[in-house]
């Protein structure tokens, strides 16, 4: 693995290491948890009982020190709302996200490449102006605006989708593009400005005087360099997306991740808001290091420096 | 982008400097016009904020047939929507407004220090900055939320620590670069205090890319207390944002659609607007930031 990648990956876990202790002590801080579990009513032995089935009876470093195997161990504790482990939780909910977050992923990739492409190939022409004032469009729109705004048209206006919920095919339509939309518009924006400084290079005029058909220059050689930059984006991507899909569940009442969140911040779940944050986290630090490491593999540069 | 973008008409690069493009003065007439109204909101507003009229519940706005007594409705009930809007559209630009200026001065302040100082100070501060671009904000905000309850101090805070990291970033290498630069070592060998060459040289150069980021900074901020009062975790009631107002109104779409329709047209206004007037910015103030 070359130098760079692992010097990131130690940045990474230093990073995760950093919000687990900002949360664990941003949770202590935050008040007795003792309060949340137990009924107002409840005895003083009871309350003593929990405090010390918990470890909350012990000194800080010791709670800190034990919070840190449970991190290791898998261990999150459990959820205050529905009173089982945060983990089964958390896995009951993962699929959904994940198939809306892939499919979001996908059609910005497919939208944005390809609108890229074609808007460089027509430099200030009228296409080129129609998409980048679309993505432009496309960068401003706010999704829970872009949402609400397809349930109105499409849903109640024209009755052609369901206005939420997680079901067939036709459920995935609005949240997907309501979630993607913003992703497309950056990776499109950035392969065109890559295109543009590719296809004016020596090595495409080349390709060009050698009688290489359009499509393959621009797919075999251009596209190849171009892309780079957009795999940067892509990794940054991860978070954008966990971070919409926040937003784009509630307002499509998506059972996931996002959901689950914002159930937890509104209810006090504590145990659940620092497992998220640490899983969404450490997947958004996978999720670059990732990049990194592809980018060693389409680059030849960076293999060697 | 690499080349100039054309304005209206053609006109070339350098007439577009000169001239302010048609486009350009209607943003900033758009968003000096909101900005009146969100500071004259209490003198303006028809009603009062709370006044609830259950007998005038969900009225439609007077375009679509509704008396001019309510000239955008009332909601659920009863409240006029034209009042709630426009102290809705002075609570977020309100708390975009301060929180850009939190998060421009912390960042500048930490951004400064770091370059000037460098050591732990430096590693510190840019470590702040990693972690904080490598996570999605909403979480953060979520979090402290969850942790301190939200109130509009919090909300203030949290919009403010927002953009920071991208301010420190960029001022952190301006002074870099201008430290190394032969007059400002001059300076400082004729005895020069760190503070003069921070103040003198360093502020001088780094004001473009800074107003250039804070108004980028200024549209994230409305999207981002947008969002977490459309969550139900931002304003709470009886003050309102436009976020609110949209998160609100969605319970009610499916009979009174302009009750999400009209604040969710509101922020997208604001955030067009504020968006092509910081690309312009961009484009007069600072050609090296071009996309």
């Amino acid at each position: 693995m070359p130098h760079f990648v692992v010097k990131r990956l130690l940045r990474g876990i230093a990073t995760v290491w950093f919000v687990l202790t900002a949360v664990f002590l941003a949770s202590r801080a935050a008040g007795d948890p003792i309060t949340f579990l137990l009924p107002d009513n409840a005895t003083p032995a009871q309350r003593v009982e929990l405090r010390q089935r918990l470890g909350l009876d012990r000194s800080i470093v010791e709670q800190y020190a034990l919070y840190l195997r449970g991190v290791l161990t898998g261990d999150f504790g459990d959820s205050f709302r529905e009173r089982r482990p945060v983990t089964q939780a958390f896995m009951e909910r993962l699929p959904a996200t994940l198939k809306l977050a892939a499919a979001s992923l996908a059609l910005a990739v497919a939208l944005g490449v390809g609108a890229g492409i074609l808007a460089s190939l027509n430099r200030n022409g009228p296409l080129d102006r129609l998409i980048m004032s679309l993505t432009f469009i496309g960068q401003a729109l706010p999704n829970f605006v872009l949402g609400i705004a397809m349930i109105l048209v499409f849903s109640l206006l024209l009755r052609w989708l369901p206005s939420g919920g997680y079901g067939d095919w036709r459920s995935f339509i609005m949240p997907v593009i309501t979630l993607g939309t913003s992703s497309a518009s950056s990776i499109a924006r950035l392969t065109r400005s890559g295109m543009l400084d590719v296809l004016k290079q020596d090595y495409v005029r080349t390709a060009r005087a050698k009688g290489l058909v359009g499509a393959v220059i621009v797919l075999r050689h251009a596209l190849r360099n171009a892309a780079l930059p957009v795999v940067t984006l892509l990794g940054m991507q991860a978070g954008v997306l966990i971070a919409g899909s926040v937003i784009v569940e509630t307002v499509f009442a998506w059972p996931g991740i996002g959901r689950l969140i914002v159930t937890a911040v509104t209810f006090g779940d504590f145990p659940v808001l620092q497992f998220a944050i640490v899983i969404v986290s450490a997947s958004v630090v996978l999720a670059n290091s990732l990049t990194d490491a592809l980018y060693t593999v389409l680059d030849p540069r960076v293999r060697v420096a | 982008m690499t080349e100039p973008r054309r304005g209206a008409g053609g006109a070339a690069g350098r007439v577009r400097r000169r001239r302010v493009p048609p486009l350009i003065v209607t943003c900033w007439v758009v968003l000096g016009l909101l900005v009146a109204l969100a500071v004259l909101a209490p003198m303006i507003a028809p009603y009062d904020l709370r006044t609830q009229n259950l007998l005038q519940r969900l009225k439609p706005p007077a375009f679509l047939g509704g008396s001019t007594d309510h000239l955008l409705g009332t909601d659920q009930l009863g409240r006029d929507m034209l009042t709630r809007l426009l102290y809705g559209l002075r609570t977020t630009l309100g708390i975009a407004a301060i929180g850009t200026v939190i998060g421009m001065a912390l960042g500048v302040t930490l951004g400064v220090l770091s370059g000037m100082f460098g050591g732990w100070l430096d590693d510190v501060v840019m470590f702040l900055v990693d972690v904080q671009m490598s996570l999605p904000f909403v979480l953060v905000a979520l979090t402290v939320i969850a942790m301190l309850d939200t109130s509009l101090v919090v909300l203030v805070l949290v919009v403010g620590i927002a953009g920071w990291e991208i301010h420190a970033r960029v001022v952190r290498g301006q002074v870099l670069a201008v430290k190394g630069l032969p007059f400002v070592e001059a300076t400082q060998a004729l005895g020069a205090r760190l503070q003069r060459v921070a103040l003198r040289h360093v502020l001088p150069n780094v004001i473009s890319p800074i107003i250039v980021l804070t108004t980028v900074n200024f549209s994230y901020v409305v999207l981002l207390e947008s969002a977490l009062s459309f969550l139900g975790l931002g304003v709470q009631p009886p003050n309102t944002s436009l976020g609110a107002l949209l998160g609100a109104g969605r319970d009610y779409m499916m009979s009174n659609w302009t009750l999400p329709a009209i604040p969710g047209l509101v922020i997208v206004t604001i955030t067009m607007v504020v968006s092509l007037i910081g690309d312009w910015l961009r484009d007069v103030l600072d050609p090296r930031q071009r996309d």
